[in-house]
């Protein structure tokens, strides 16, 4: 399989590196030679230095045989070009990176229809989503849907409030009656992640992962020890894209939003756009500006700029100034054990979302794929195959590694968390938890 | 051929041909009439008529237009306007004394409702006519200067001008202003023609309807009789009289957009909401803190009379408010001082320059608590931009500064407080009767000369946004100094040619 990534930019070069060590043959096409130069130094990847949007740099790329393209450079109209291009060669799947509005938005269908684009994507805006999300479970450090919606995945540090602390998985599963309704999937502790057992022992600090479903999240979260309270004061420190993203829904909720943005001329700009948004100009990294805006009376303060560094300690001086929940956006993903351990809440990077998304079409047959930030795991969904060693067998005597789990099943819509009894039949939607590298799970429902 | 180009002259020339045509009809109405002042008016009319066609045909409109010569030809235009005006009332012997006559010009042209004529219903029916229609025209005149002449300044308020004005535009009539004027004016001919309507259904003669809804859609506020709307003791005929005057104080670009079927910008619905929410709201403050008639019809209907009057700077009246309390008086000071929308052709500071000033205000009030913050001036949600508050605060200064003035003035030349200041906002807004010695039915006459000249200024500086009038008194402050520049420099131009 051959993938050309237009653009070596944070989020092409991750795609890019994802995909060669699941052992695709990558090609990376970016302008900017000295970029290319440094990108070339860490990846295992093939490098070709022009613009995505001609045809003569793609087909230096290898356009003739590959088989997706994904155009994730700043530009909209490189990108669009460069999937153009490619479907005019003869590419059977685009990738495509959007950010005006105007061109994403019902009165550009026409335009993407034109371009081919298969999947069109825009990494601040997923950004800007997966941060809402995690608002709406407040203290939980990972939130993520799986089959459209119907089971949640929560991640969260165990503290002395959660009434889990202290008890096996058999004893919570006993006690709380929670049988087909969560289930613990992953336990990360002192930088080691497993899939834990029935006798497996919780402990403060443990980071777990629960798969639920989407009704029962109430009941994980108070299992969990999370407040239920949505936020009614948010700082946003750092005003790009996915602040300006993010503030809009916030403030039409409801809430009390206050921005800080460095740039003069973008903090007015923001004032015009975001209606009902306190917008204050001023350097977040200054602990004085922090201090003037009483940064420890908010309930949550969400790190959004380009800097890990500058993320990272405002979120850590707003947690000892008192506010209740810090958030960072995080690019580097080896820094996130870190933070946790510092005592950010949670902390996530806007490029792994856009790259799921591109995954999903590089892995044939799945129907989805989530990756998490940290540890090893991954959650995996399947589509039981007709005659499959999965179609009517039961899970138990499935022979799965021990490295991986089934976490629910989805019939017709309707999830069910999975226990070792389930029987699963063809047209069932799988969610796995595994390890990366889970060789031979695939193989069960195909 | 146009013999050469002049911008003053050429406007000048057009006026002289609205007024002299204006004059031909009142001569026509008033053969339909009574017949006595027929040939007099449509002598004057042709006369002036011909000059202006001639000057329009000798003078043509230059392509580009400086700011200071566009002021100028508005100011010149109005000041010719006043003057047929005056010559008008003076040969039909309407008024003899040429300051009466001078008054009823300017209150006639700035659409205030102050006038000098005693015993209106003996008045001839083609002077009446000829009164009304000045103050028509006036209201016209008063729109199309905010149309044409103050974009360039910037100062007619956040889009006063209609959707998508060309910015920095430099041409006095471009084609873009001449479709908006025609688009306008057909409008404001359709609102007289549904005024008149109104009132015909109201149950007024045809003279009488036609007149005034000449000085209603035009918020001029002239009546035919010396007791205005009282004197039909019609509820039906008020009630269309509060109905006239809503529509007289509404933007014009905002009707325009609505009847086209288009997108009505949220600016300006935000305006059109607190304009009929103050009308509402003063109607009920009103009716609770006044009484009138016999029960609480005539107290909601007289307040909602002369709520809709303040606030459009009609200046009808049905109730003499000189006889509230203080109370209700001030609050209607206060819609007269706000006046009607933007793009209307009522006059007042208008309502979304206050609207927009509040916000101003409470963001000045932000940044002194949170020196950080960043916010910008909004009405209705859409962002004022910077260069634009800064000219309405100018603006507001402006207005302030002039009504201040003319309270001095008119204290100077005996008024009382009361009647001087409620006198100053009152003309300053192209309103009219006021409190105090100018409540409403009052006989100007008995009033003291300088009285008068202080109010015409007012009146006359209001109409036209102000900017007109402070660009030609600062000409002729600058006069002597630029004549004297000129003898000095003279002899050196020669010596240089040489």
């Amino acid at each position: 399989m051959h993938v050309i990534v237009v653009g070596a930019g944070e989020v092409g070069s991750y795609v890019a590196d994802r995909l060669s060590r699941e052992g695709v043959d990558v090609a990376l096409v970016e302008q900017d030679a000295a970029r290319l130069r440094s990108v070339a130094d860490e990846l295992d990847v093939m490098t070709v230095q022009g613009s995505g949007s001609h045809p003569a740099t793609l087909e230096l790329a290898g356009l003739d045989r590959a088989d997706l393209v994904v155009a994730v450079t700043s530009s909209d109209e490189v990108n669009m070009v460069a999937s153009l291009v490619a479907k005019q060669h003869g590419v059977e799947r685009t990738v495509v990176r959007v950010e005006a509005p105007e061109l994403r938005g019902t009165g550009a269908d026409d335009v993407r229809e034109a371009i081919g684009a298969d999947l069109v994507i825009d990494p601040d805006e997923e950004a800007a989503r997966d941060i809402t999300e995690l608002l709406e479970f407040p203290g939980a450090s990972e939130v993520e849907y799986l089959a459209g919606g119907e089971v949640v995945v929560l991640g969260a540090t165990l503290t002395a409030a959660s009434p889990v602390v202290g008890r096996t998985l058999v004893q919570v599963a006993q006690e709380h009656d929670i049988a087909g309704d969560l289930l613990v999937a992953t336990v990360a502790r002192d930088d080691e992640t497993t899939i834990p057992k029935g006798g497996f022992g919780l402990e403060v600090g443990d980071q777990v992962r629960v798969l639920c479903r989407r009704q029962g999240r109430r009941q994980v979260m108070d299992l969990l020890g999370l407040a239920r309270r949505l936020p009614r004061r948010v700082m946003l420190l750092g005003g790009g894209r996915t602040a300006e993203l993010l503030a809009r829904p916030l403030a039409k909720r409801g809430a009390d939003v206050t921005l800080i943005e460095r740039d003069p001329a973008r903090a007015r700009q923001l004032a015009e756009t975001l209606h009902r948004v306190t917008v204050l100009e001023g350097d977040f990294t200054d602990a004085e500006v922090l201090l003037d805006a009483e940064v420890g009376s908010y309930d949550v303060v969400i790190a959004l700029a380009g800097e890990d560094h500058a993320n990272s300690l405002a979120c850590l001086f707003a947690k000892t100034q008192g506010a209740t929940e810090t958030i960072a956006i995080i690019h580097r993903l080896e820094l996130l054990p870190l933070l946790r351990q510092a005592g950010i809440d949670a902390s996530l990077s806007p490029r792994t979302a856009t790259a799921n998304g591109v995954l999903r079409f590089v892995r044939g047959g799945i129907a989805g794929v989530t990756t998490f930030l940290e540890g090893a795991a991954e959650v995996l969904e399947y589509e039981v195959a007709p005659g499959c060693t999965a179609d009517g067998g039961v899970i138990a005597q499935l022979g799965l590694p021990d490295d991986a789990l089934i976490g629910a099943v989805v019939r017709d819509g309707e999830a069910e968390i999975a226990g070792g009894s389930t029987r699963l039949q063809a047209g069932d939607l799988v969610i796995v938890v595994a390890m990366s590298g889970h060789s031979g799970v695939s193989s069960v429902f195909r | 051929m146009p013999l050469r180009t002049s911008a003053t002259g050429n406007v000048v020339g057009a006026a002289l041909v609205v007024g002299g045509g204006g004059l031909v009809l009142s001569g026509l109405v008033d053969l339909a009439e009574d017949g006595a002042d027929t040939e007099i008016l449509a002598v004057t009319g042709l006369v002036v008529l011909a000059v202006g066609a001639a000057l329009r045909r000798w003078l043509a409109m230059p392509t580009r237009v400086p700011p200071r010569v566009a002021l100028r030809s508005v100011m010149v235009a109005a000041l010719a306007l006043v003057a047929v005006s005056t010559i008008a009332y003076l040969v039909t012997g309407a008024l003899t004394d040429p300051l009466d006559a001078l008054f009823e010009s300017t209150a006639g042209l700035s659409t205030t409702a102050l006038t000098t004529l005693e015993d209106l219903e003996s008045v001839d029916k083609g002077v009446l006519f000829w009164r009304a229609l000045s103050q028509w025209l006036g209201g016209y005149f008063a729109l199309a200067t905010i149309v044409a002449v103050l974009p360039f300044l910037g100062v007619g308020g956040p889009q006063a001008r209609g959707a998508a004005a060309p910015v920095g535009a430099r041409h006095l009539f471009s084609p873009h202003v001449r479709h908006l004027l025609r688009s306008y004016f057909a409008l404001y001919v359709g609102l007289t023609v549904v005024g008149a309507a109104l009132f015909l259904a109201g149950g007024m003669g045809p003279f009488d309807a036609a007149t005034y809804s000449l000085t209603t859609i035009s918020t001029g506020g002239f009546a035919n009789h010396d007791r205005s709307f009282a004197h039909f003791e019609s509820d039906a005929i008020e009630w269309m009289g509060v109905a006239g005057m809503l529509l007289g104080g509404i933007s014009l670009p905002l009707a325009w957009q609505a009847l086209r079927g288009r997108r009505v910008s949220p600016l300006r619905s935000t305006e059109l909401r607190a304009y009929l929410g103050l009308v509402a709201g003063a109607t009920v403050v009103l009716s609770l803190t006044t009484e009138h008639g016999s029960g609480i019809h005539d107290t909601v209907r007289s307040s909602a009379f002369s709520a809709a009057s303040a606030i459009s700077t009609t200046g009808h009246w049905v109730t003499d408010w000189g006889l509230w309390d203080p109370g209700p008086q001030l609050l209607l000071l206060v819609l007269v001082g706000i006046g009607a929308m933007s793009g209307a052709v009522g006059g007042g500071f208008r309502i979304v320059r206050a609207l927009a000033l509040m916000s101003y205000i409470w963001r000045e009030l932000v940044r002194q608590l949170v020196p950080r913050s960043v916010r910008v001036v909004r009405v209705g949600g859409v962002t004022v931009d910077e260069g634009t508050t800064d000219r309405m605060i100018g603006y507001q200064v402006l207005f302030i500064g002039t009504a201040t003035a003319g309270f001095f003035g008119l204290a100077l030349f005996g008024a009382d407080l009361i009647t001087a200041l409620s006198g100053a906002i009152s003309a300053l807004s192209t309103f009219g009767p006021a409190l105090g010695d100018l409540s409403p039915g009052t006989q100007l006459a008995s009033v003291d000369h300088g009285i008068l000249l202080v109010l015409m200024a007012l009146m006359a500086s209001g109409r036209v946004e102000l900017y007109p009038v402070l660009n030609a008194v600062v000409s002729v402050l600058h006069l002597p100094r630029r004549l004297a520049e000129r003898r000095a420099t003279r002899p050196t131009g020669a010596g240089r040619q040489r």
